[in-house]
């Protein structure tokens, strides 16, 4: 009876087994078949398919870094989205700090604001942006994407932080503020240094969803030559059309670094995206 | 006197809270809310871009109403958005299901990867998967000749028949493990011990997945519909990358129309209204999604 049993059990993990290797596979194919494309030639590509390459050709990767940018590119991203998460994290500390912690007038209506703002589709405010940029004369510069960068990720943001200060004892506060400090003193060394963990995850869930996002880029970047990454890809998409191994070299490039971040940081993207919600 | 520094304390708080804020708030009002509202102002006005701008009350709206281009690319925005958030969904829930068996390093390997287009970048996406569907060389085409069934290949993304639901693949294919990773997380939370007790009573896997797992994780379920419909509504990356709407406007979104309409054709008026509709069409489905989902959630 028991054995019965434990053998269903076990035909029944793998089975669990078989099914979620086929999602995996259909998940990691298409990247693994981009990694060995970026290795043939194209002559071999179109004889070979499907193994591995047989002449390793790493010139499609100098190709791609020089000829088609993705050096630059990938330079011009990190300094955009770089100076735009650094931003975003002092000003969503601040304000989420503020609506947790301080006497905020209105508090629950500017949370529920900040809330409704992350389900408005970003298409609804990308016109007049460019209006209000173009007549600042910022189209086409670093700033016109920053700000818009910045302004963009705070409100889920500033509610992750506020949602952690908001789980934190108040016995914290009160001690400090009996000890003498200041708010901002209070602040900056009672708090500041707790929030670690919760800064690690708004700033990596911020990185991710600026590193990729392309709209606004070709807009507001369109008569320029800067180009972030997204953007860049475009351009070389029409330019290398029918080369399949510096096209791949370029993706591949953009893949690796992202790929080995992901690695150090999934655990705070998940929690990011769940912003507190689920328990555990 | 205790009173009195009481609520000299609060006004000092106050009065930090106040600065604190403020800096976001700048940023947020210059980025979000003054575009939004222009966005509607701009919905009841013509205006070429230039100096030339005058009321013309409800206008623009009709015209949308009017262009054909434009439903079609409303039904189609619909359709992807509906369709892949309802596809990728169940299978997220099934994988946390399924992986939820198995052991907990061989779990973690799975999940790792499951999760990995999630966080790439949909341009890169995009570009990976005009590969795939390239009518000569491209992946697809190339499997179906290796196990004889050629007479299924074909251009995919330049089709008519099969490049929405080409487009709609690849959304589920980014997203699905999202979906897994949410659900996979609030399961974390079951105590082992209520699926301990229902075994004993002699529960199969099957049965404990649907009358305790689900309707535990029910709430990040539902979370999870949502955010993958806010997330599948902004299609324009992948659609523009993949086919730039066509063939024809076979597969075009509302974002592309929208785009085309203020930047090509110069009537900013008419995107601006079709922005505003937009806004709505996606406010109604997170809303009845959130309808059709509701219930009521355990304490455990």
């Amino acid at each position: 009876m028991s054995t019965s049993r434990n053998r269903n059990t076990s035909r029944g993990i793998n089975l669990s087994r078989i099914i979620t290797l086929a999602f995996v596979l259909t998940t990691v194919y298409p990247i693994l078949f981009v990694l060995l494309t970026s290795l043939k030639s194209t002559d071999e590509f179109y004889t070979n398919v499907w193994s591995y390459p047989h002449h390793f050709q790493w010139n499609n990767y100098s190709k791609a870094l020089f000829d088609a940018h993705i050096g630059v590119y990938f330079t011009t991203s990190l300094i955009i989205v770089g100076i735009s998460v650094i931003c975003i994290l002092i000003l969503g500390a601040l304000a989420g700090y503020a609506l947790a912690r301080l006497h905020v007038p209105y508090r629950n209506l500017i949370l529920f604001l900040l809330l409704s703002t992350t389900f408005l589709p970003s298409e609804t405010v990308i016109m007049p942006l460019y209006i209000m940029m173009s007549r600042m004369k910022l189209v086409g510069t670093y700033l016109s994407l920053i700000i818009p960068y910045i302004g963009w990720a705070l409100p889920i943001t500033i509610v992750i932080i506020q949602r952690f200060f908001v789980s934190l004892p108040n016995e914290l506060i009160e001690s400090a503020r009996m000890d003498g400090c200041t708010e901002t003193q209070t602040f900056r060394k009672v708090m500041a240094p707790l929030m670690l963990p919760a800064l690690a995850t708004c700033a990596i869930f911020s990185f991710v969803s600026l590193w990729g996002e392309l709209l606004w880029a070709s807009i507001a970047l369109s008569m320029s030559k800067v180009r972030t990454i997204p953007f860049g890809i475009l351009n070389f998409q029409s330019q290398f059309q029918t080369d399949w191994g510096p096209m791949a070299a370029a993706i591949a490039l953009i893949l690796i670094p992202l790929m080995i971040f992901f690695l150090f940081t999934q655990k705070y993207f998940v929690q990011g995206l769940t912003g507190g919600a689920v328990k555990g | 006197m205790k009173a009195g520094s009481k609520s000299k304390l609060n006004r000092t708080t106050t009065i930090t809270g106040i600065a604190f804020l403020i800096p976001a708030v700048v940023m947020i009002t210059f980025a979000i809310f003054i575009p939004t509202i222009w966005n509607f102002i701009l919905s009841f006005q013509h205006w070429d871009g230039g100096s030339n701008r005058s009321w013309v009350g409800l206008d623009n709206y009709k015209e949308v109403f009017a262009d054909k281009t434009a439903i079609i690319s409303i039904k189609h925005s619909v359709y992807l958005s509906v369709t892949s958030t309802f596809v990728a969904v169940i299978v997220g829930v099934v994988l946390a299901v399924l992986i939820y068996r198995l052991g907990r390093k061989e779990g973690m390997v799975y999940r790792l990867i499951l999760f990995i287009p999630s966080m790439m970048p949909l341009a890169i996406i995009g570009v990976l998967f005009t590969f795939i569907y390239n009518p000569e060389m491209g992946l697809l085409n190339q499997f179906l000749k290796l196990i004889g069934a050629d007479s299924l290949a074909t251009a995919w993304l330049e089709d008519k028949n099969t490049v929405l639901n080409a487009v709609v693949f690849v959304g589920i294919w980014r997203i699905a493990g999202l979906a897994m990773m949410l659900c996979f997380a609030a399961m974390q939370g079951i105590p082992i011990s209520l699926l301990e007790s229902s075994r004993l009573d002699g529960a199969g896997y099957f049965k404990q997945i649907t009358q305790i797992i689900i309707p535990l994780i029910k709430p990040i379920v539902l979370l999870s519909f949502i955010f993958t419909l806010v997330m599948q509504f902004k299609t324009y990356d992948l659609v523009f990358v993949l086919t730039k709407g066509g063939p024809g406007n076979f597969s075009k979104t509302v974002p592309l129309h929208m785009i085309d309409t203020a930047f090509s054709f110069g009537e900013y008026g008419q995107s601006a209204a079709m922005g505003f509709l937009f806004a709505i069409i996606v406010t109604f489905f997170i809303l009845l999604t959130n309808r059709l989902l509701r219930g009521e959630s355990y304490e455990y």
